[in-house]
C-alpha cells in the first residue's frame, strides 16, 4: 500500500479558513502573504523535483505566485483546493519552461524509491541491472506517463490530489496511472531484453 | 521536449533552505498595481447576511478587512451584494440585449410583512416566506412587501438574463444549472433585506437529476459565485411526511377487578392449614360454635391442638372451666382458646387439627374451596384482560380511523399541493422549446419526474445549483478531424493541428466576425462561450451531441448554424465554413430568439 501526501488534505475548518484569507487576498495583496507562506515548500518542491538547477527552480517558483497573485480574483473555490490551482499553475508554468527549451525537464529519483513502482513482472528482480533499466525506461516515458509515475510514486500524492491537479477525474488518474506503468514495465522489458 | 535528465539521490533540499528562498516582498514589487481592486470598494464589507441549508450548513468564516475581527457566527457568508446600485436586476446593469428582459421578468407578491407568504411558482417551486422576514436598511420592518421571483431552467433564459455562467480560471469551466433562481423584496421602491434569522423556504423544481449540482449565491457587483452547500434533490411526488398528531387515550379503570382478585386470595390466605390430628399433642375436644369463624367453616369435630406443646401445664385439663371460647390470635391459622372460670382465665394458643373422616372431607373442601378461588380469580383476571384487550382494540382502532383520516387529510392536502406542483412543472417544462437534463427528455413531457432542490435562503439574491465543465465533451478525445477551431480570430495552437471555422452570412456570403460565440447542446443546460481574442476561447463542438452555435451580429440581429447545419457539416473538410442564417431583424422575445435557433425542432427531433 502507498502512503500519500497528508498536506494535501484539510478539514472543513481548515478549508474555510483558507477561503476567508483567499477573499482577504483578493482585496489585499498584502493578505496573499499568509498562502505564499503557506504553499511557497510545496510548489518549490514540486518544481524543483522536474528541474534541475535551484536557482531556476525558484525563478518558476515566483512565476507561479505572481501568476496566482494577478489571477486571484477569478480563483472560486468549487470543490477544488487551493493548493491544487497553485499546481496547475505550477504545471502550466513548467510547460511553458519545458517549451521554452529555456529548461531541462528532469527527473529527480531517491533510489529507495525505485522498489515502490510496482511493475507487474515476477522476471524484474530490482537488481542493479534491472535499477538501471528501470531508470533509463523512465527518462524514455512520454511527459503525460511520467507525471502520474512521479506523482504516485515519487511525490505519494493520492488520486484525489492527482485527480485535482491534472483535472481529470479519479477514475481517468487510475487509469492513466496503470497505463503509465504498463509501458514503464514494457520498456523495462525491452532495456533488458528479457 | 528533450529527453530529460535524471538524477538520482541528488542531495536533498531541507525546509529550512527552501524557507530561505522566499521573498514576497520582492514578489509584490512585481505585482501591476491594477491587479487588485480598492480597499475602499463601497459593497465591501457593509453587510453581512447568512445562508442557512436545509440540509447540512457549511460555514464560511468571514473577515472584515475594515475591523479585522472574526464574525462569531459560523454560519455567516459575507452578502457582497448589498450595493444599492447592483441590486438592479443583473441583466438590466448589463449590457445588450434590455429588450429580452420582458420575457423573463419576475413575478411580483404582495403581501403584508406580519404575515408571511406563501405561494407555488409557475414552474412548481414552492416559495414559504416567514412573517417578519425583511427589514429596510434603518433595520426597520415595512409593512408592505413587494416580493419578486423568477427562476432559470433553461440556456436562453440565462442568457438573456446576462447572469454570468462562467469562469475562467487557468482554465474556462461553463456551469450546467439544475435550476436558478433570483429572490428580491420591496417597499416603497427600496430593496429590502432579508432577516438571516428568518431564511425563506425554497422548494425549487428541477428538471435535472444530477448528483453533482452544489449551491451557489452569486455576488451581483463582482459576478462571483460562492460555494454553499452540496445538496440532494427529491423526488417532488414520493416526498410525503406523516405527522403524529393523534390523541392518546386512558385505559379504564380496573381497580374493583383487582380489589376482587386481592379479596378472593386473601380468602385463600386466611384458611387455615388443614393438620392431622396426633393423638400424643396436647389438645382441647371442645364444642365450638363454628359458625362465627368463617376460616373454620366446613370443619366438622375440630379439635385444638396446643400450639407450646413444651410449656403446656397440663393441670389445665384438671380445672372445670365454666366457659371455653376460640378467639381470634392475629396471627393466620392460630387462635386462642380462652377459658374462664369465674374470676379466673386462661388463654392458650392453639390450631385446629382433624381427625379420620373429618381431616378427609376437611381437606377435600378446602380442595375445593381453592379451585373455586383460583377459578373465580382466574374468571376475573380473563375479564381484566378482556376488557384491556377491548380498550386497547378500541383504541387501536379509534387511532387508526384517526390516523387513517389524518393522514389519508394530509395526503390529500400534500398530494394536491403536489400534483398541483407536478402538473405547473410539467406545463412549464411542455412550454420549453430547450428541455434540461431530466431523465425523460427522451421521453414524454407528461411523464417527467419532477425533481426539487430544497434549502433556506437567508439572503435575497441569485441562487443556482450547478456543476462546472469545462470545454465541450469528447472535443480531444475524438478524431481529429472532429475537433474544431475557429479562425484566427479564435484561433489558438494549444493543440497541435486544428481546422479552420470561419463564419458567413448563409445569404449574402459575407464573413461574420462575432465576439462571442454561443454554443447549446440538446439536453445539456449550459452555455459554452467563445471570446474573441481569448488564446483559452478556442473554439470546439462535441460532433457526437445536437449542436447549435449562434452569435450576435454588429447590428444587434442573431447569426445561427443549427442542429440540422451540424448534420450536413462535411467532417472531412479541410476547414470548417458555417453557412449562418441571419435574422432579418433583431429578436425580441425568448421565443422568437428560440425559434430562430430551431430549438423547436430540436425537441421535435426526439
Amino acid at each position: 500500500m502507498q502512503s500519500t501526501n497528508s498536506q494535501y488534505h484539510q478539514s472543513d475548518s481548515q478549508l474555510n479558513d483558507e477561503l476567508t484569507q483567499i477573499n482577504l487576498a483578493k482585496q489585499n495583496p498584502e493578505a496573499f502573504e499568509t498562502l505564499y507562506n503557506k504553499y511557497y515548500e510545496q510548489i518549490f518542491r514540486y518544481v524543483y523535483q522536474r528541474m534541475d538547477d535551484v536557482d531556476l527552480a525558484r525563478d518558476v517558483v515566483s512565476q507561479v505566485f505572481l501568476k496566482a497573485m494577478n489571477k486571484l480574483n477569478s480563483y472560486e473555490f468549487r470543490g477544488v483546493p487551493f493548493s491544487a490551482w497553485l499546481y496547475r499553475i505550477a504545471y502550466s508554468e513548467l510547460n511553458q519552461a519545458f517549451r521554452e527549451n529555456s529548461q531541462t525537464r528532469t527527473i529527480n529519483i531517491e533510489s529507495s524509491q525505485l522498489p515502490e513502482i510496482e511493475l507487474d513482472d515476477e522476471a524484474y528482480s530490482y537488481s542493479e541491472e534491472h535499477k538501471s533499466a528501470l531508470i533509463s525506461a523512465l527518462s524514455q516515458l512520454s511527459e503525460k506517463h511520467l507525471q502520474f509515475i512521479e506523482f504516485r510514486y515519487f511525490e505519494k500524492r493520492s488520486v484525489r490530489e492527482v485527480s485535482d491537479i491534472m483535472n481529470i477525474s479519479e477514475g481517468n488518474v487510475k487509469v492513466s496511472t496503470h497505463r503509465a506503468l504498463k509501458k514503464l514495465q514494457a520498456l523495462v522489458i525491452k532495456q533488458l531484453d528479457l | 521536449m528533450k529527453t530529460p535528465k535524471v538524477n538520482i539521490d541528488r542531495p536533498h533540499l531541507s525546509s529550512k533552505d527552501i524557507q530561505g528562498f522566499k521573498d514576497f516582498a520582492a514578489l509584490k514589487q512585481q505585482l501591476p498595481v491594477t491587479s487588485y481592486p480598492s480597499l475602499t470598494s463601497s459593497w465591501f464589507g457593509a453587510t453581512f447576511a447568512g445562508i442557512a441549508i436545509l440540509a447540512g450548513i457549511i460555514g464560511l468564516q468571514n473577515v472584515s478587512p475594515e475591523h479585522n475581527e472574526t464574525l462569531p457566527e459560523q454560519t455567516m457568508i459575507t452578502d457582497n451584494r448589498a450595493d444599492e446600485t447592483t441590486h438592479q436586476n443583473l441583466s438590466e446593469a448589463s449590457e445588450g440585449v434590455i429588450q429580452y428582459m420582458e420575457d423573463i421578468k419576475p413575478t411580483i407578491h404582495e403581501y403584508k410583512n406580519a404575515d408571511g407568504y406563501e405561494f407555488i411558482h409557475e414552474t412548481g417551486s414552492k416559495i414559504t416566506i416567514p412573517a417578519n422576514a425583511f427589514r429596510n436598511k434603518e433595520g426597520a420592518l415595512p409593512e408592505d412587501i413587494e416580493f419578486h421571483y423568477r427562476e432559470f431552467h433553461d440556456p436562453i433564459s440565462v442568457w438573456m438574463s446576462k447572469i454570468p455562467m462562467e469562469y475562467d480560471s487557468l482554465e474556462r469551466y461553463f456551469f450546467e444549472s439544475a435550476g436558478m433562481n433570483e429572490l428580491r423584496a420591496y417597499a416603497n421602491g427600496e430593496e429590502l433585506e432579508l432577516d438571516p434569522e428568518n431564511p425563506i423556504e425554497i422548494s425549487m423544481v428541477s428538471f435535472d437529476d444530477s448528483d453533482e449540482m452544489n449551491l451557489y449565491a452569486l455576488n451581483d457587483k463582482t459576478g462571483d459565485w460562492t460555494y454553499l452547500d452540496h445538496l440532494p434533490h427529491e423526488n417532488l411526488m414520493e416526498t410525503i411526511h406523516e405527522q403524529n398528531i393523534l390523541p392518546s387515550h386512558d385505559i379504564p379503570d380496573l381497580k374493583h377487578i383487582d380489589k376482587q382478585i386481592m379479596a378472593l386470595v386473601n380468602k385463600g390466605l386466611t384458611k387455615p392449614e388443614i393438620r392431622s390430628y396426633n393423638e400424643q399433642k396436647h389438645s382441647f375436644d371442645l364444642e365450638v360454635d363454628l359458625a362465627d369463624y368463617p376460616s373454620l367453616s366446613g370443619f366438622k369435630n375440630v379439635i385444638f391442638e396446643v400450639v407450646d406443646q413444651a410449656n403446656f401445664d397440663t393441670k389445665v385439663y384438671d380445672v372445670e372451666w365454666s366457659n371455653a371460647e376460640i378467639l381470634p390470635s392475629g396471627k393466620s391459622g392460630v387462635y386462642k382458646l380462652q377459658l374462664s372460670k369465674q374470676y379466673q382465665t386462661k388463654n392458650i394458643l392453639v390450631i385446629p387439627v382433624l381427625k379420620g373422616q373429618d381431616l378427609q372431607a376437611a381437606l377435600k373442601t378446602q380442595e375445593q374451596e381453592k379451585k373455586q378461588i383460583q377459578s373465580q380469580i382466574k374468571k376475573l383476571q380473563i375479564s381484566k384482560q378482556d376488557i384491556l384487550d377491548h380498550y386497547k382494540k378500541k383504541t387501536e382502532q379509534f387511532e387508526q380511523e384517526n390516523k387513517a383520516r389524518v393522514v389519508e387529510d394530509l395526503e390529500k392536502l400534500d398530494q394536491v399541493e403536489k400534483r398541483l406542483r407536478q402538473q405547473k412543472a410539467i406545463n412549464y417544462l411542455s412550454q420549453q422549446n430547450f428541455q434540461t437534463n431530466t431523465k425523460a427528455k427522451s421521453a414524454k413531457v407528461e411523464k417527467a419526474v419532477v425533481r426539487t432542490r430544497n434549502f433556506f435562503a437567508s439572503m435575497t439574491g441569485v441562487f443556482n445549483f450547478d456543476c462546472a465543465r469545462r470545454g465541450p465533451q469528447n472535443r480531444r478525445g475524438g478524431r481529429a478531424q472532429d475537433r474544431a477551431e475557429s479562425d484566427q480570430e479564435f484561433l489558438d495552437n494549444k493543440f497541435g493541428k486544428r481546422k479552420k471555422v470561419s463564419l458567413i452570412n448563409k445569404i449574402t456570403g459575407a464573413t461574420i466576425v462575432p465576439v462571442t460565440l454561443f454554443l447549446i447542446e440538446k439536453g445539456r443546460n449550459l452555455i459554452y462561450k467563445f471570446n474573441k481574442g481569448e488564446q483559452a476561447s478556442s473554439f470546439a463542438f462535441n460532433p457526437k451531441a445536437q449542436n447549435v452555435v449562434w452569435c450576435e451580429t454588429s447590428d444587434g440581429k442573431i447569426a445561427v448554424f443549427r442542429s440540422e447545419d451540424f448534420d450536413r457539416l462535411p467532417m472531412q473538410a479541410e476547414n470548417y465554413e458555417l453557412g449562418m442564417r441571419v435574422s432579418p431583424e433583431p429578436l425580441l422575445t425568448k421565443r422568437e430568439i428560440e425559434n430562430f435557433l430551431g430549438l423547436n425542432t430540436f425537441i421535435a427531433s426526439n
